[in-house]
């Protein structure tokens, strides 16, 4: 036998209480899990729709917290496409927009001759025409959940369309939007001549600083505008940076919970075996082995507790991503990163929720501990 | 006489906060192999000298030497422990959730470093008390007397050159008793020993070459009888 069967042992004694405790890290983890990976999604979400347009740099209004209701002049694009270093600007008007009063998608406007309709690829129908200001298309995924095809009749924000293609895009959010021309867009939103954003792409962007220095040129040239690379944007900003924050936070008390639920159960665990601990005394182990049987229990826990836990919360994510109001906005999925957060999280919490009982079990008379009836 | 194993050399213990003496002034020395036994009635220390000899207990008063050397503290005692000493106890305190045949290898964890090694020791220990076909069981699916010749055979596990047993059958009715004794007996003799039985009964204390009396703390005879054991 090795201290670990003995430890595994020791948790089947109290299979009701050892299952709550487990239920209860499993819990905390599955919070941890979804939140962050919630928030996470989101970041990826939005960099992975811009990097599936070929955007390198993406501009904003400097100081905007709340992207989705700024406004900037679309005739900027042609001066930022004008500085050195630029392959193309494409002024974008976005928001978040109910299609058919039923799915909620990020729907974005795009000049006729912009770049970004190359980034789409075509399943059926056709791009609109420079003409055409009530067409949309449809991202797979929406189409998709709209049962909608090139040809039928939509309403936009209850104003009506008509589908005119759908398209695929690498991403979960571009698959799940709707695009349509500029003006039309324009023309919803009552926001005539206006865009929210621009996006820039670089010349030779793949050699190094290429992108950081035609950064630098346009911040210089345009102070009102921020610049931000797509890999960062997320990062930038202030709204995903709240909700991490919250995310976080969130988490972070679950945890705490967590961690008392499994002090009281060691702790209790402890004080019912002491006259046990007292016998392992008395059979001559050391106090640092009945320290580490302790802390194996508690280790134990935590890890099937958060195994448990990332599974629950891997699926809660899933389950949250597909949520009509949720589809398109959140990448699902548990990255590596977040999966050694979790197993770090786990044994971290193993090891504090069981260092007091353990220090309590280790320090005890041996005398006193065989008294115990 | 040959040098003593296990030595006490004056000790005492107290318990200021209850005012309570439980131990005074007790001096003597045990010879490796040998068979004593510690009679008196409840109260009169006989368990408290069973710890301090073991280093489960400090004397507030004297000292405790084994193999002719004071340990050094808590660390050392509990090594001496593991490796020379081993326990016998009234209510058996078998650990429950493990086997018979984990029970046995508890002491070895850190002694014998093969797992198998361990196993095997155990299952040869357990065969030696007759608990060979009990080895899968747990304690709560043995009889009293099975329990105690399981925990016999844990005591053993480290072929320990002292074993204390304290009111080894005072939880067993009478035949089990005289099993469990007979067999603690011949299994001092085939490992050669020192054993030290904490009994208030005289017939059992008869048994042994050596007695020791204690009374309200105090050692009030230490008596050999020749040719027994």
């Amino acid at each position: 036998m090795r201290l670990e069967t003995m430890a595994l042992l020791n948790l089947g004694r109290r299979p009701m209480r050892s299952s709550l405790t487990v239920l209860g890290i499993a819990a905390a983890v599955a919070a941890f899990v979804a939140l962050v990976g919630l928030s996470r999604g989101v970041e990826l979400a939005w960099s992975g729709s811009l990097q599936a347009h070929g955007t390198h740099l993406l501009a904003i209004q400097k100081g905007a917290v709340e992207l989705l209701t700024t406004s900037l002049d679309a005739d900027l694009a042609g001066a930022i496409a004008r500085i050195e270093g630029v392959e193309s600007a494409a002024g974008e008007l976005v928001n978040v927009m109910v299609l058919d009063d039923r799915f909620t998608a990020v729907a974005a406007g795009w000049e006729a001759d912009s770049h970004l309709w190359g980034s789409l690829h075509l399943l059926a129908g056709r791009l609109p025409s420079p003409a055409e200001g009530r067409v949309v298309l449809l991202g797979e995924a929406a189409a998709e959940t709209l049962r909608k095809g090139p040809g039928d009749a939509m309403r936009i924000q209850d104003e009506p369309a008509v589908v005119a293609g759908v398209f695929r895009m690498s991403g979960v959010m571009g698959n799940n939007s709707a695009i349509l021309p500029l003006e039309g867009m324009q023309e919803i939103m009552g926001r005539p001549g206006k865009v929210t954003g621009f996006h820039v792409r670089v010349r030779n962007p793949e050699s190094q600083g290429a992108i950081a220095a035609v950064r630098s040129r346009l911040q210089n040239a345009f102070p009102r505008l921020s610049f931000h690379e797509t890999a960062t944007v997320a990062d930038d900003n202030q709204i995903i940076r709240l909700f991490r924050a919250i995310a976080w936070s969130v988490s972070a008390v679950a945890m705490a919970i967590a961690l008392v639920v499994l002090l009281n159960t060691l702790l209790m665990a402890v004080l019912e075996r002491t006259r046990e601990i007292g016998v392992l005394s008395a059979m001559g182990w050391p106090a640092r082995r009945i320290v580490g049987l302790l802390v194996l229990e508690g280790v134990f826990t935590a890890a099937i507790g958060g195994a448990l836990g990332l599974i629950l919360g891997a699926g809660g994510l899933r389950f949250l991503a597909r949520l009509p109001r949720l589809q398109g906005f959140i990448e699902p999925g548990v990255s590596g990163a977040l999966l050694a957060t979790v197993a770090l999280a786990a044994v971290v919490l193993g090891v504090l929720g069981s260092a007091y009982p353990a220090w309590r079990a280790a320090r005890m008379a041996p005398v006193e501990a065989l008294r115990d009836e | 006489m040959s040098t003593a194993l296990l030595a006490a050399e004056r000790i005492g213990r107290n318990y200021p906060r209850e005012r309570c003496v439980a131990l005074s002034d007790v001096s003597l020395a045990i010879a490796p192999g040998e068979y004593a036994a510690v009679t008196g009635p409840s109260g009169s220390g006989k368990s408290t000298l069973l710890h301090l000899l073991s280093g489960l207990d400090r004397p507030t008063s004297g000292r405790v030497l084994f193999d002719g050397r004071q340990p050094a503290g808590t660390g050392e005692w509990a090594s001496i422990r593991a490796r020379n000493i081993g326990f016998v106890f009234q209510s058996f305190h078998l650990l429950p959730t493990l086997t018979a045949r984990q029970n046995v290898e508890v002491p070895m964890m850190g002694v014998v470093a093969g797992v198998r090694d361990r196993r095997r020791r155990a299952e040869e220990l357990l065969a030696r008390v007759g608990l060979a076909d009990r080895a899968g069981h747990r304690p709560s699916q043995l009889s009293g007397g099975e329990k105690q010749r399981l925990a016999i055979a844990r005591s053993l596990a480290n072929s320990p050159a002292v074993i204390l047993a304290d009111e080894p059958t005072g939880n067993l009715d009478s035949k089990s008793a005289a099993g469990v004794l007979d067999l603690l007996e011949a299994l001092r003799r085939e490992e050669g020993a020192l054993l030290v039985i904490v009994t208030h009964d005289p017939d059992i204390a008869g048994r042994a070459e050596r007695r020791i009396s204690l009374q309200d703390g105090r050692m009030v005879a230490d008596e050999r009888a020749a040719g027994r054991g």
